[in-house]
């Protein structure tokens, strides 16, 4: 270091020893991950399986895409579609007065506080489950899985809900208030024109994520293109699986693509 | 050194930003260059080193070693002098200067003609998370093979070429801070030392000033002066205030609309007839928006 | 009003389009809700069916099977830090191809980001089941699922960052005479590298909630101990491990949010 040892300073230590140990943590618990690896090695049906399952998807079945009854493809892509709508709306709806409670802004700190701490806990119920109590309720079928994915959603839509209340202009509202308004008008004409956009778009937001959720509730039986779908594979009809799968995709982007227009003209 | 031959830069949008540019740059010179905003300054220094190529002309260097890009410059024996001091074992005999026009080169070899190039910016483009030895070690890149500046192991021999750097910029106290921690005259200070370890023969500085107070304003330009005058390295630089070019540089060019409308040696003409030419070029009265102020 | 001022009223906006559109939204809704038989007041007729329900889950959930659920909750954990990592390490590569300010093939990026949509669109569950018939029951299918899904997502938010960054310092290292790969270490990484990881931690805490249901298929986790106690209709016993798992997730994500919130 010749003639600048004298000028440098010292290397910082401190750093060097704390990203050590962020780093041995970090490496532990990956590696903790990869032992519960499970691997049995490859079923020696395996090979036989991915033929299989690459020929339902080059030869997939179309006659059950064409089968227009209840028992037909188009139903059920068409109840999973219509279970996704009917959930999301419901969720939609139901999030916004546990938005409002969880807005530091409407109902302040503490009282925010708890709201946030009920929509955690909502939103950490698998959707599977949820679907399964319902069923319990109302019956196996489509209004089962709209509960369930209704009552879920509300978890992220009123996470998101509130952080578009908590970042809004709070001018208006005061303004309101300031002439009179009581808070039945505040709400609906200072709160609701401001949020109603973003609403909007983490709605359909939420919409495409609830189509993917729809299409495997059905496994439980909760509607939806879930359960042939499951039973396709676990019988190995390749065909059947494949035709299923390719709709669901081209399904599923489309309405991707659809809503991401739609998001994108809200905001 | 540097010699412009009927560049013209017209961008893909339609905009025409130079027309037959020709000009002549000798090594050691402190080129000023002014205009309004818009004039065709940035794409004309940017032509330099390629990084926006050319519509139609060239840009030539004289005297560069076709086997390894250095280049030698107009004082080819000094040169030739230096790297036999930095490496005893130089030999001249396989040296081959040619003139490369470097609007023709690409890939390595453009890279290897750019690491002979500094260029600092306006908004200085140094990296903020890293520390600023590690700033000015990037300097040292197109020196090292891939897989040491990958892994940010540079030799120590590198290590000491940026220690230098950094003291010649006064800020070896900052060596090992992150870079996000300096102030705006502190990270152009470290751009500039990236710049000197890369052994950079030509540096290329964009509005280099115009984010920074007055006062930083006038350090930052010592700087630039000091390692132009002392390392000798071909200044060219965009600036935007009349009295730091009057002060620091040694020749003025004026652009406007992609055309240079103005080249004169700063000793030739008395200061005042300057300022009146280059209203000129402005196609306006200078106000004191265009000077710094005083010190 | 008089005359003059009414005729002075610019025209008011259609109101057209807007109805319209409300007219097409309600139409959607309450074709969706007739289709799927979503009746609200059968709905309000089963409600004490809930309350039953709830009753065998909760009241009193099985206390004494607490142990055993752990074993498999650690499972679920396991396969989640699994998958999120193999997920990131495969998504950073594509991420940087896909990106269309990195490497400029314009087919590259579209076909790259095509292949992110399609593993992003089939649900886990699905591509669970797919694994289960290849691998077998057990948590492997299950990682190799959750590390397709974390590779889709880590891989889209990734790339919109790199697309996001300054440009500036790209351009001080292409002018220094820097290689495509000196622009990533040097210009890109240190841009984007606090993103990334909470993209990965992100994709860890969506993780954790699937792992928790794959097994229903088999893949592993305490999903396939859920599904063995629904079948036999114990229902205190889901009830247990429906607790435990909500406590482990709701440490999991405040740990991980906590981390997150340090990062950018």
């Amino acid at each position: 270091m010749s003639i600048y040892a004298k000028a440098i300073p010292d290397k910082p230590k401190s750093n060097a020893v704390r990203r050590i140990l962020i780093f041995v943590i970090v490496f532990s618990l990956i590696s903790w991950g990869f032992t519960g690896l499970g691997w049995n090695g490859i079923m020696p049906s395996a090979t036989g399986t991915i033929i299989g399952m690459w020929n339902g998807i080059i030869h997939p079945d179309v006659d059950y895409l064409t089968n227009w009854t209840v028992d037909g493809l188009p139903y059920a892509v068409v109840e999973t579609i219509a279970i996704a709508i009917s959930g999301t709306f419901v969720s939609g709806v139901l999030a916004i007065p546990f938005a409002l409670l969880a807005s530091q802004n409407i109902v302040g700190q503490k009282v925010s506080k708890i709201g946030k701490f009920i929509i955690t806990m909502i939103r950490t119920f698998p959707e599977l489950i949820l679907a399964l109590i319902f069923i319990g309720i109302v019956g196996p079928g489509a209004p089962a899985g709209i509960l369930a994915l209704g009552v879920h959603s509300i978890g992220m839509l009123g996470k998101l809900y509130s952080e578009s209340i908590e970042s809004m202009d709070i001018g208006v509202k005061e303004a309101l208030e300031s002439c009179g308004g009581n808070n039945m008008e505040v709400l609906f004409r200072a709160v609701i024109p401001q949020v109603a956009p973003e609403f909007l778009s983490y709605t359909l937001f939420r919409f495409e994520i609830n189509m993917r959720a729809a299409a495997t509730l059905g496994l439980v039986g909760a509607g939806g293109i879930g359960a042939p779908l499951i039973f396709a594979i676990r019988g190995r009809f390749w065909e059947r699986a494949g035709i299923i799968v390719i709709v669901l995709i081209i399904t599923v982007t489309i309405i991707d693509f659809i809503s991401g227009r739609i998001r994108k003209k809200l905001v | 050194m540097i010699k412009f031959v009927n560049v013209s830069k017209t961008y893909p949008n339609g905009t025409v930003a130079l027309t037959d540019i020709n000009l002549e740059i000798k090594e050691g010179e402190f080129v000023a260059i002014l205009g309004l905003s818009g004039a065709g300054k940035s794409t004309m220094l940017r032509t330099i080193n390629q990084i926006i190529d050319v519509s139609s002309g060239n840009i030539y260097f004289n005297n560069v070693d076709i086997n390894t890009y250095e280049m030698y410059g107009d004082d080819v024996e000094r040169e030739i002098k230096r790297q036999k001091e930095l490496n005893p074992e130089f030999d001249e005999t396989k040296l081959d200067l040619q003139e490369i026009d470097i609007t023709k080169i690409k890939g390595k070899n453009l890279r290897k003609m750019r690491s002979n190039i500094g260029m600092i910016f306006q908004n200085f483009n140094i990296i903020k998370r890293m520390s600023v030895i590690q700033n000015v070690l990037s300097g040292r890149i197109s020196y090292n093979p891939t897989w040491r500046t990958v892994l940010g192991i540079f030799p120590k021999k590198d290590k000491e070429i940026a220690y230098e750097a950094l003291n010649k910029v006064d800020i070896l106290e900052k060596t090992y801070h992150r870079a996000s921690d300096l102030s705006g005259g502190q990270m152009q200070r470290v751009a500039i030392a990236r710049s000197l370890a890369q052994n950079a023969k030509i540096l290329l500085a964009d509005e280099p000033v115009a984010s920074l107070d007055p006062i930083t304003t006038f350090e930052v330009m010592k700087f630039l002066k000091k390692i132009n005058v002392e390392d000798g390295i071909t200044t060219i630089a965009n600036l935007h205030h009349v009295d730091l070019a009057l002060e620091y540089a040694t020749r003025i060019v004026g652009v406007r609309d992609g055309k240079i409308v103005y080249d004169i040696q700063i000793k030739d003409k008395p200061e005042k007839q300057i300022i009146r030419d280059l209203e000129q070029v402005y196609g306006r009265p200078l106000s004191h928006d265009d000077f710094v102020g005083d010190e | 009003m008089n005359q003059d001022l009414a005729n002075k009223l610019p025209l008011r906006p259609s109101k057209a389009k807007f109805y319209s559109n409300i007219g097409l939204i309600l139409a959607i809704l309450i074709s969706s809700a007739w289709f799927s038989g979503f009746n609200v007041f059968e709905i309000f007729a089963n409600l004490r069916f809930a309350f039953r329900l709830l009753n065998s889950l909760f009241f009193p959930p099985a206390w004494d099977y607490a142990d055993n659920v752990i074993g498999p909750l650690l499972e679920t954990v396991q396969m989640a830090i699994v998958g999120s990592f193999v997920g990131a390490v495969l998504a950073f590569p594509a991420a940087v191809l896909a990106a269309n300010n990195f490497i400029k093939i314009k087919g590259l990026n579209t076909g790259i980001r095509l292949m992110l949509n399609f593993f992003r669109t089939i649900p886990a569950l699905v591509l669970a089941s797919l694994f289960v018939a290849i691998f077998g029951i057990g948590s492997f299918a299950g990682i190799v699922a959750l590390s397709i899904f974390s590779f889709g997502l880590i891989s889209k938010m990734t790339y919109e960052s790199i697309e996001a960054i300054d440009y500036g310092q790209v351009e001080a290292i292409i002018s220094l005479g820097g290689n495509k790969m000196n622009i990533l270490r040097y210009a890109i990484i240190p841009q984007v590298l606090p993103q990334y990881m909470s993209y990965t931690l992100y994709a860890f805490e969506v993780n954790v909630r699937a792992a928790a249901v794959l097994g229903y298929v088999g893949a592993g986790g305490v999903g396939q101990t859920y599904q063995i106690w629904l079948d036999l209709r114990r229902f205190d016993r889901v009830g247990i491990i429906i607790m435990i798992s909500f406590v482990a997730v709701l440490i999991i994500d405040f740990i991980s949010s906590s981390i997150r919130r340090r990062l950018v």
